[in-house]
């Protein structure tokens, strides 16, 4: 259902992004500290979705948060000359890959159960066979 | 469930965000790049300047190595020949070359762009342009000191020698390469009669240069010094 979800929103995103109007060139740095908050509240989604404690307003508020505090750390940056923006990117991208690791560790766990289940069963059957 | 269904729209809504974020962002870049700039970085700048700024410095220090061995070639001469007529030719020919300070007595003449455009009965109005100091003008200007027997000249402090050329720069006139602007105090020394009589003579170049409405000030003066050309 989750991933669904984001298939179905990344290709609409796609769509609308495709016929957008242009942002002047100046501005692509805060977009692309806005896509990089984007991402890593998507992957904090899927986690909540796992470990099922998901919450609308902190997602929400997290998303938002997260967005407008690094685009003014990175204005302030750009006038103070200091590239704060990467500090927020090394943030949000940490934690992308720690969510990456949460996620990919709750599938390969619930891969080895099910083959671990498959392989018992496979076994009981044998062992019904053999007594038969 | 309520709750995935809620986290299903929010992820969706905001997966839509993201993409088309990231195809705006792609699309921007890509135009950027369609430009065909070139991204000077500014390291190579930096480089060449550092570059250029130590070369200036070896060059400097050769050649103040090489003015005192000729100052030591030259009192060694000076020792050997003790001839006064050479001496004096020496002298006289590194004035010429404004390798020396020289004082003494001479005109001061400052001519000056005039801004308020006040002589509007000249027939300069017609055109903004004469009320300007031009590099001609400076050039007709020295040419006249230099035949009124002027030794040495400078214009805003920059000495004129043999060499110097002085050219039209735009709004500034450049004399030895280097800007200077209005107003243009030359200063020539020699016969301050001499110089005077040369340079406020009718049909000369302040005269023609007053006629136009450019502002004029010819000075006879008693001690004017004049600095080496650097």
């Amino acid at each position: 259902m989750v991933y669904i979800a984001i298939i179905l929103g990344c290709i609409i995103g796609a769509f609308i992004g495709n016929f957008a109007p242009m942002i002047s060139y100046t501005y692509s740095e805060y977009l692309a500290i806005a896509i990089v908050a984007a991402l890593d509240t998507i992957f904090g989604g899927i986690v909540a979705s796992i470990n099922k404690n998901f919450n609308m307003g902190v997602f929400i508020s997290g998303f938002l948060g997260n967005a407008i505090l690094s685009i003014l750390l990175a204005y302030l940056g750009s006038r103070l000359n200091v590239d704060i923006y990467l500090a927020a990117i090394f943030v949000f991208v940490g934690r992308i890959f720690f969510n990456l690791g949460v996620i990919r560790r709750y599938y390969l766990e619930k891969c080895t159960n099910f083959f671990k289940a498959r392989k018992e069963s496979k076994g009981k059957t044998e062992e019904k066979t053999t007594t038969k | 469930m309520v709750n995935s269904k809620k986290l299903a729209l929010s992820l969706g809504i905001l997966s839509i965000i993201a993409t088309s974020c990231i195809c705006m962002q792609y699309r921007i870049t890509k135009a950027a790049n369609l430009d065909g700039t070139i991204y000077l970085t500014d390291t190579n700048l930096k480089k060449s300047v550092l570059q250029w700024k130590e070369k200036c410095s070896e060059a400097n220090e050769k050649l103040d190595k090489s003015n005192k061995d000729l100052e030591q070639l030259r009192k060694r001469v000076a020792d050997i020949q003790v001839n006064e007529e050479l001496n004096k030719k020496i002298e006289k020919y590194e004035d010429i070359l404004g390798l020396t300070n020289v004082k003494g007595q001479g005109v001061r003449v400052t001519l000056a762009d005039n801004t308020n455009k006040k002589n509007t009965n000249s027939f300069a109005s017609i055109n903004t342009s004469n009320y300007l100091v031009h590099d001609g003008n400076l050039i007709s200007v020295v040419n006249e000191l230099k035949a009124g027997g002027a030794e040495a000249i400078s214009i805003n402090d920059k000495r004129i020698t043999d060499t110097t050329a002085i050219t039209c720069a735009g709004n500034v006139i450049q004399v030895n390469g280097e800007k200077v602007g209005s107003p243009f105090i030359i200063k020539a020394i020699g016969s301050k009669d001499l110089l005077y009589g040369e340079l406020s003579k009718n049909g000369g170049t302040i005269y023609k240069l007053k006629k136009y409405g450019v502002v004029t000030e010819i000075k006879k003066e008693d001690y004017i010094e004049i600095q080496k050309d650097l």
